[in-house]
């Protein structure tokens, strides 16, 4: 009797709390089945790029994914295939524990971390799902069901696919995480074989034969795609052949002593202005929007008078701050370039696009990538600001994935983009440290102790 | 009498199984200082905060300033000025800056809160401790910033518990010179167990012991509420038990205490104790050491009620 | 008017303790130092995007400093005043409880804010060396200030439960913590509990400010889920009616 009404009130505000959360949870079931999201980024960083789109548009059948995750990151995998699912309602996945579901994990194939299962239409992958470009080049697998092929030229002193961080073993497993498979090719036995998407010529330290150069040209000139990554390094067989295609290979090193990326030895080129609409840096208009890093780079440009059947333009510049020493000796001691030494003042040119002969066969043009420089896809310069995207685009462009279609206008105007990386001086940075750590915090509290001691000197 | 300011019906409160205020009624009239006695955990505190609002009563109804505090509790509180036990302070703010909050929660307009605050710093003559931290402020001074703060915006009623506990005798008897000064003007509920204060000040007494009402009216009243008692003190040199025997033969007369030769009677007042006394211990033919006639006083009287001796 | 009084008596308490401008300069510092260390690491690995190379880490960051900061500063809301007994008299005053709340509600808000106001030096700073696009960090910092408005409504209805500054803190730390580690430990629960537990993880919440980007559904939790623990602190003073004060 005593506690009868503290029962009552007690029981009475229990009903309270759960009819506030009942009511508060539908409140927000509401919210989550209208939602809305707005991505404030210039990147559209929170939206699905448009390569992984056109690859989920391309599904039209139950596609399931199985995500094993390490524990900590699930909801890293969650929001990356949550914005996927948005895309296509065929996508069902399952995010689990690969520690605590190790035995599900070996049933499909999965034994690392990060790793997803993925099925389609009975056909069956593992990719890894870190990255949104490798879960879609996962996804492109089932869909597609169909292997590209790159062959790596050997012979020459190429780079070869890992071993150090002169090796170029990250962009080959970056390349299958597409849906490439890396072979090596040897001119030596003649015609580059059939079943070749593109070729890839990574910073040879020899010259090739003519008969080398033969086969080449006419993988080309049959719609093959070519990627020719070329350091300053006397080629000039190679040279020859592309100057037959309008193409100048310079005899010189690009250096940059003003821009000195972290990471480099100040003899990197920094490309700070791309053409509009390019297929390298803003495949379907969508712009890398970091720079280009090119550790030691030759210049690569197009001739003055156009050679019929060709078309080729520049596509990336260095900045007003860069050169081009013809000496490489002078280059490597530090010099500083003048143009008393014939050295010649940016900007430069450095990648050059060509599409190579009619259309073939098949009713596509050969296309040609020159870059003046491999370093940069090398594991020590792959990750640098925008290098990946530059070579994975190159090599998209030459093996036809993109779909774009026609010439592009060629008098598109140059356009200035804040490309350049954040560079500061050791004085800045001590500056931003001391302001930032030691006066604003120091500011507060001597504003504190001046109020707080003169009102207790009041009283 | 005017009308009634506070008042209290049938009021119980309990928290959880403890009953700490079992069916007490009481009204405060208009104009009147109450006291209002009982002793430690006789439910007094329970009582005024219910009647300030921090909390309703369990059964029962109380009314302040003819507003019921359930329908509207912002009237009610409107019309009263509280005084907690202790004086809690915001030791951090000064006095000016704590009776303008106290200023703008009792919603004195803009206008008026300067002067509003002057006058109770006036009232309570703490001018020139007006800009002085409350926390270094004395416990005197503090008492008074407590009344001020409860007198600001002029409410009708004040509820004071306890605003001299814990002072020195001359701050007593500053904070009751300025609850003396508001007789008349205010209706004034105020809590002590300091009996001579309670005497001097106040019109009227309530008296609660163990959550209940002991007694109710004027120190007169309850005098005579209770009987009028008288108390003789006795000294004689007779053996202990002839004399006790000799007394218990007064009619009407209960021996309160004794021993080592001293007696303590009483008796109602109509009875002429002392002749009886001295007319028995002559009768003995015992000596006289003292013979001491008292007449019971508030204290006394609020003794027997609190620990609920039988009255007469 | 009476909740600016009360807003206003708290920011007086607050603005003149030194407890204050202590937490503050600390606080600041170390937000500064990860904003150093954030900095370097975007200029040796960041790329250019800002957002995803600077501004993520720097507000993942300001989190985590937030979190350790809101209960030192909600602490005192309510349990102070009970201790010092001064809640009584509030109750005595003409206000409604919900004023109470309201006031000391928006007096908090209104000093995290000012504190993280100071943090938009980082951005101003590097404005001059750099362009700063100010749309996904406003972003950020909108998610920020939510996620602190649940913070200090927790805060402040665990301090209304306990008249020690020391049991509010250290409760809200752990319910704030509790809220975290409610996915943070996946491989605690199964698969099926975690799909359920995800919508109520309160960090969970912010990946998407995070990344510069708004989203409704995250925008509604952090509102219920502040207005919710204000309704509890109500509740809370509210049942001193039957309850008794403390």
């Amino acid at each position: 009797m005593l506690g009868g009404r503290a029962t009552r009130s007690w029981s009475q505000l229990i009903l309270q709390v759960v009819l506030l959360l009942v009511v508060l949870g539908m409140l927000q079931v509401l919210a989550d089945r209208t939602s809305r999201r707005w991505d404030l980024t210039p990147t559209r960083a929170l939206t699905l790029s448009p390569v992984t789109q056109k690859v989920l548009a391309e599904v039209d059948g139950p596609l399931h994914v199985t995500v094993f995750f390490r524990r900590g990151t699930r909801e890293q995998y969650a929001a990356l295939l949550d914005r996927m699912r948005a895309e296509t309602p065929h996508l069902t996945y399952d995010l689990l524990d690969l520690d605590r579901y190790p035995e599900r994990g070996r049933s499909v194939g999965v034994g690392k971390h990060g790793m997803a299962a993925i099925d389609y239409q009975g056909r069956h992958t593992v990719a890894p799902a870190t990255a949104e470009e490798q879960l879609a080049g996962g996804i492109l697998n089932v869909v597609r069901g169909r292997q590209r092929t790159v062959r790596f030229t050997t012979g020459h002193g190429e780079r070869q696919p890992g071993g150090d961080p002169r090796s170029v073993g990250r962009l080959v497993t970056a390349l299958a995480a597409e849906n490439y498979r890396s072979e090596a090719l040897s001119l030596i036995d003649g015609a580059v074989p059939k079943e070749t998407d593109l070729v890839v010529v990574a910073g040879p330290a020899r010259d090739f034969l003519p008969p080398e150069l033969m086969a080449l040209a006419n993988y080309l000139k049959a719609g093959g795609g070519l990627v020719l990554l070329l350091d300053p390094v006397s080629v000039p067989n190679l040279s020859g052949m592309l100057s037959s295609m309008g193409i100048r290979l310079g005899d010189d090193i690009v250096v940059d002593p003003e821009k000195r990326v972290l990471g480099t030895d100040g003899m990197a080129a920094i490309v700070e202005h791309f053409r509009a609409g390019n297929p390298i840096s803003e495949p379907e208009g969508i712009a890398i929007d970091s720079g280009v890093v090119l550790p030691s780079a030759r210049t690569v440009d197009v001739m003055g008078a156009a050679v019929p059947g060709i078309t080729a333009e520049s596509v990336a510049r260095t900045g007003e701050t860069s050169w081009a020493v013809i000496d490489l000796d002078r280059a490597r001691r530090g010099e500083p370039p003048s143009e008393a030494s014939k050295d010649v003042r940016g900007p430069l040119s450095l990648i050059v696009v060509a599409e190579v002969g009619d259309s073939g066969p098949d009713g596509r043009r050969g296309r040609l990538v020159v870059i003046g420089d491999s370093d940069f896809t090398t594991d020590a310069y792959l990750d640098m600001l925008g290098n990946r995207d530059v070579i994975m685009n190159a090599v998209a462009w030459v093996a036809h994935e993109d779909a774009l279609v026609g010439e592009r206008p060629k008098e598109t105007a140059e356009v200035q983009r804040p490309l350049s990386p954040l560079v500061l001086t050791d004085a800045q940075a001590h500056a931003i440290l001391i302001g930032v750590v030691v006066v604003q915090p120091a500011l507060v509290l001597l504003l504190g102790m001046v109020l707080v001691g003169l009102r207790r000197r009041r009283g | 009498m005017g009308r009634a300011m506070l008042e209290v019906r049938d009021v119980t409160k309990r928290f959880g199984a403890v009953e700490a205020v079992t069916g007490i009624s009481f009204s405060v009239f208009e104009g009147e200082i109450v006291g209002f006695l009982g002793p430690n955990g006789a439910g007094k505190t329970t009582t005024m905060r219910m009647l300030a609002g921090i909390f309703p009563p369990t059964t029962g109804t109380v009314r302040i300033a003819g507003h019921d505090p359930r329908r509207d509790p912002l009237a009610c509180r409107r019309a009263v000025g509280y005084f907690p036990e202790n004086a809690p302070y915001y030791p951090e703010l000064t006095v000016t800056e704590y009776l303008g909050f106290v200023a703008r929660l009792k919603r004195i307009p803009r206008t008026e809160r300067n002067a509003a605050v002057g006058s109770v710093l006036a009232d309570c003559g703490l001018e020139h401790m007006a800009h002085r931290r409350v926390g270094t402020l004395s416990k005197g001074y503090r008492q008074r910033v407590g009344l001020a703060q409860a007198l600001c915006g002029d409410p009708p009623i004040l509820i004071l518990d306890e605003p001299t506990i814990g002072l020195d005798p001359q701050q007593v008897v500053d904070i009751r010179e300025r609850v003396r000064g508001l007789r008349g003007r205010r209706t004034v509920l105020f809590s002590s167990h300091i009996l001579t204060e309670v005497e001097a000040l106040c019109e009227r007494v309530v008296v609660i012991a163990g959550g209940r009402l002991a007694g109710e009216g004027t120190p007169a009243q309850l005098g005579l509420q209770l009987g009028r008692r008288q108390r003789v003190v006795l000294r004689t040199d007779g053996p202990e038990a002839d004399v006790v025997t000799a007394l218990a033969s007064i009619p009407g007369v209960m021996i309160v205490d004794h021993g080592s030769g001293a007696f303590v009677l009483e008796a109602s007042v109509d009875v002429d104790l002392g002749t009886m006394v001295g007319t028995r211990v002559a009768r003995g033919g015992w000596i006289v050491r003292e013979l001491r006639i008292e007449t019971l006083d508030l204290e006394d009287i609020f003794l027997r009620l609190v620990r609920r001796e039988p009255t007469a | 008017m009476s909740v600016l009084a009360i807003a206003r008596k708290e920011l007086v308490l607050y603005f003149t303790s030194l407890l204050f401008y202590a937490l503050a300069s600390v606080f600041l510092v170390l937000s500064g130092w990860l904003f150093y260390t954030n900095l370097d690491y975007f200029i040796r690995f960041g790329g250019m995007n800002l957002v995803l190379g600077l501004w993520q880490y720097q507000l993942y960051d300001m989190r985590q400093l937030l979190l350790v900061l809101v209960p030192l500063l909600t602490m005192r809301l309510f349990a102070e005043e009970k201790r010092l007994g001064t809640l009584e008299l509030l109750w005595t005053y003409p206000l409604r409880d919900w004023e109470i709340i309201a006031g000391k509600f928006i007096a908090c808000m209104l000093v995290m804010k000012l504190m993280l106001a100071a943090t938009l030096v980082y951005p101003l700073v590097l404005s001059r060396f750099y362009p700063v696009d100010p749309w996904p960090l406003a972003a950020g910092y909108l998610g920020l200030v939510l996620l602190i408005a649940a913070f200090v409504a927790c805060g402040l209805f665990l301090s209304a439960l306990t008249d020690s500054q020391l049991v509010a803190g250290a409760s809200t730390y752990g319910v704030l913590l509790f809220f975290w580690i409610l996915t943070w430990n996946e491989a605690a629960v199964g698969e099926g509990a975690l799909k359920l537990l995800v919508p109520f993880s309160l960090f969970d919440r912010f990946q998407v400010f995070m990344h510069g980007g708004i989203d409704t559904r995250d925008v509604s939790y952090l509102l219920l889920f502040t207005f919710a623990f204000l309704c509890f602190t109500w509740f809370a003073l509210d049942s001193r009616r039957w309850r008794g004060v403390r």
